[in-house]
């Protein structure tokens, strides 16, 4: 905790998981036994122990969602509050600024002062015990030996209301001098002894001055305290019998108007009336528990244990629809939006892609790096509020077109660089501004081929968040494919990469494309052919995993010497990769294509020298893409040479990832 | 005091039927035709009509009541065509954990019940707590993997994609544990027949 919104995260979060405990702890009041009811606490140290909204993760309610949005609304600061430990760490925030490092430091100085006074509290308990003299041990060695319970120094104190064991590393039993103490008072504190409960009530402390002005945590120390007396008289009760019970609760009850040690570190039989009643209560339903509800006892505490500890992961909230002036739902879908980090390349591609068809800011915060959030959010706050009366979520990616909703996006050329992975986001457009916004659109081109905008994308990693980062400006393409099927590729976009070599006077060619997809269709179920979505899923999947990898490869030669094509009777051709395998270029029969990336084709029976196919590749979508190192391309001709074979290599791009 | 055969057979015939209510589900479209809701109608009246002989079982109201409720409007909020379950998730842990303890409480109680009335040399308790014990432990994996596989919690379980297994697995370990638990519950109830007709 290094600061105010730090702190406030960590005891609110410990609040929400507190305030279930009691909720459950009163449910099973009567049900489950004492050692449950004091053992559900350590749940809560856990919660305590944790530092909360790690990885935008939460415990059973959206506190660092709540607490970022009404952070940035108070301060205007779109960070992500961290806790980094669940202690204050004062060290680590420079120098103070403002009321709020002012309210730290007062909280800092609190937790300092309440340890000092724990401190203070446990010495002078510690030096009084010292004034103390040597106890008679008959008495405590009889009723340790009865019940097999473990010894520690003993001493007698004047003026003591009732006995306590003080210490955790060298316990003291500290008894009144000058009064007969019944052997059950001893046993009750030889059980404490033997069951480390000051160390228990030594940490029960540390967390009341973590937290000492969060009065539901202090209820809930002083609840588990007493629970832990209660569990202590359980304890005893199960080594005595009949009358021995009635007369231990007698004890107890004449314990009720007694001054009781409040030290650290201490654990005492009698602590204060209120609690006493309900430790009479307690007894009042003491039963031996059945062997087997421990296991009912077990379970339960499994079940609270996953959502109590690990907590939920932060969803995107309302991002659509915000209305014209909401800014608390603005703030929370902005914050939630941080909270939210896309934990994949594809995620972050996704969020971008859908960012740029839905015009949505939120969805582009996303995936944006967190320092661009209040820019980001002043341009919405802008179109919000300015003279176009936008919506609260909009913005503009600059996209020169209107895209079609029903088709999504397109990612093409993944390619690994590093730690970081670039693409080409390709977004079909219903029209296009060729001209500027402010030119008429364009539907299609005179070939009656529809436009496409492209921009090169790069997703990496930041503070372990994927972003997405626009490299370039949109450019509009003319399209060579029907938009439906621009998944396996289109000649008229960009490659990934270019193979070629020249031979017999003819420049052979090969472009290399690759498609990555995320499974983005609404029904994904219902979808029984192989194609494109019919509809199109526009909400991000920060998460995402890209679902297919198409690559597709075009084939042509052009004549360097006229006549040169006329030449050649059939063609085959066939990747090779880095490590040098890759299957053989085989002609098939007429023109065609196999899964491993080869393709043949007849040069005589096609008019010309072009050719090409595409197919699944990868094993994993998700693997780095690994492209062809360069091509083998077979040539027979017509007129009685031997078959030839060429290889082509990356003539532009660089080497192949 | 002589027991209530007429009475312990009603109780012990309402918690058969009710299990029936619990785990087996037909649907009409969106409409479970056998509610959950029911089970626990038929639990508490099962209750009342057991208590007397088996006192723990009284204890057990409040949770029938409040696992009751959320059944009930489970269902009313299934047949409008949305889900009670994942809005809340303090609720939802809350109804677990009530669900664990409450079955497994009652099959105790049942259990204890058939030790005192079942045949001599019968093993019809130890087979009641047996089944308990499995039952109690189907129902805390399954709301663990339940939580642990929620699409918010980004958690997976470690392998090749084990979870459609396991969950699998549980199912039919589930339906199998509902048919030994219904089956021993009409079981149980024999030891109330009048001995003309046991």
């Amino acid at each position: 905790m290094t600061d105010l919104w730090s702190f406030l995260l960590q005891t609110l979060t410990a609040s929400g998981a507190a305030v279930f405990l009691l909720v459950v702890k009163a449910l099973f009041r009567d049900k489950l036994s004492p050692r449950w009811q004091f053992g559900v606490w350590g749940l809560l140290a856990l919660v305590l122990l944790h530092p909360a909204g790690q990885g935008g993760r939460y415990v059973l309610f959206p506190w660092p969602l709540w607490l970022e949005a009404a952070k940035t609304a108070l301060t205007g600061d779109y960070s992500i509050t961290r806790v980094t430990a669940p202690i204050p760490l004062p060290f680590g925030m420079g120098r103070p600024e403002g009321i709020l490092d002012g309210l730290y430091l007062l909280y800092v100085a609190g937790v300092v002062l309440l340890l000092l006074r724990y401190a203070l509290a446990y010495l002078r308990l510690r030096l009084a015990l010292r004034r103390g003299f040597p106890a008679d041990a008959t008495q405590l060695r009889r009723v340790a030996e009865r019940y097999g319970l473990p010894l520690c120094e003993t001493v007698e104190v004047e003026g003591l209301p009732s006995a306590f064991v003080c210490g955790v590393f060298r316990p003291v039993l500290a008894l009144p001098a000058g009064q007969a103490v019944d052997d059950k008072v001893l046993l009750h504190e030889l059980l404490h002894l033997k069951y480390h409960d000051a160390a228990w009530g030594l940490l029960i402390c540390l967390f009341r001055c973590l937290h000492w002005c969060n009065p539901l945590l202090w209820y809930c120390a002083h609840r588990a305290g007493n629970d832990a007396e209660a569990l202590c008289d359980q304890r005893v009760l199960e080594r005595l019998e009949g009358e021995e019970r009635r007369d231990y609760g007698r004890i107890l009850l004449s314990m009720a108007s007694e001054q009781y040690a409040r030290a650290p570190g201490t654990s005492s039989m009698a602590n204060g009336g209120r609690n006493i009643r309900e430790r009479i209560e307690a007894i009042a339903r003491f039963k031996r528990y059945p062997a087997g509800m421990a296991l009912a006892s077990v379970c339960v505490a499994a079940v609270l244990l996953f959502p109590l500890v690990l907590g939920q992961g932060q969803t995107l909230a309302q991002a659509t629809n915000l209305g014209h002036s909401d800014e608390r739902e603005f703030l929370t879908a902005m914050a939630s939006a941080r909270l939210t980090p896309c934990t994949t390349p594809a995620g972050a591609f996704d969020a971008y892609g859908k960012a740029v068809i839905e015009q949505n800011g939120i969805y582009r915060a996303l995936c944006a790096p967190l320092d661009e959030h209040p820019a980001l959010a002043e341009t919405m706050e802008a179109f919000a509020h300015g003279p176009d009366h936008w919506v609260h979520e909009h913005w503009e990616s600059g996209l020169p077109g209107y895209p079609d909703h029903s088709l999504g996006y397109f990612l093409y050329n993944l390619t690994q660089n590093g730690e970081s992975y670039t693409a080409m986001l390709v977004f079909p457009l219903q029209f296009a501004y060729l001209d500027g916004p402010d030119s008429p659109p364009v539907y299609e081109s005179e070939e009656g081929w529809h436009y496409v905008a492209c921009q090169e994308v790069r997703a990496e990693e930041q503070e372990g968040r994927w972003v997405a980062l626009p490299l370039e400006e949109f450019q509009i393409i003319e399209s060579n494919m029907e938009a439906s099927w621009m998944y396996s590729g289109d000649s008229a976009l960009p490659a990934a990469m270019t193979y070629a070599a020249d031979v017999g006077g003819l420049h052979l060619e090969i472009t290399y494309q690759t498609a990555h997809q995320v499974d983005n269709r609404v029904d994904a179920g219902s979808t029984l052919s192989f194609g494109p979505p019919s509809s199109f899923d526009a909400t991000p999947k920060p998460s995402a995993r890209f679902s297919t990898a198409h690559a597709s490869y075009s084939f042509t030669g052009t004549e360097l010497t006229p006549g040169a094509a006329d030449l050649v009777n059939r063609f085959a051709a066939a990747p090779v990769y880095a490590d040098g395998s890759g299957p053989s270029p085989q002609f098939g029969s007429g023109q065609g294509s196999s899964s491993d990336g080869t393709f043949w084709g007849s040069a005589r029976d096609y008019g010309g020298l072009s050719g090409g196919a595409g197919s699944g590749f990868g094993s994993d979508p998700n693997d780095p893409p690994a492209w062809p190192d360069h091509y083998r391309v077979a040539l027979s001709y017509v007129d009685g040479r031997e078959t030839e074979i060429v290889e082509l290599w990356p003539v532009e791009g660089g080497d192949s990832p | 005091m002589n027991p209530d055969y007429e009475r312990l057979y009603r109780g012990v015939s309402h918690a058969a039927w009710a299990y029936i209510f619990l785990y087996l589900d037909i649907n009409l479209n969106t409409l479970n035709i056998l509610p959950d809701f029911v089970c626990y109608l038929l639990l508490w009246s099962a209750i009342s009509c057991l208590e007397g002989e088996e006192r723990d079982l009284a204890l057990l109201r409040p949770l029938c009541v409040l696992l009751g409720v959320w059944a009930g409007a489970d269902w009313v909020f299934t047949l409008l065509g949305s889900a009670l379950e994942g809005r809340l998730l303090p609720l939802d842990l809350l109804i677990s954990v009530a669900a664990i303890y409450f079955h497994f409480q009652l099959f105790t109680d049942l259990a204890r019940l058939a030790e005192r009335y079942q045949p001599p040399g019968a093993a019809l308790g130890r087979r009641l707590l047996g089944l308990r014990t499995v039952q109690t432990l189907i129902l805390t994996v399954s709301f663990i993997l339940g939580y642990s596989l929620s699409p918010n919690t980004h958690l997976t379980l470690p392998g090749d994609s084990p979870a459609g297994w396991v969950v699998a697995g549980l199912a039919l370990a589930g339906l199998l544990l509902s048919l030994m638990l219904m089956s021993s519950l009409f079981a149980l109830r024999k030891c109330f027949l009048p001995p003309e007709e046991a």
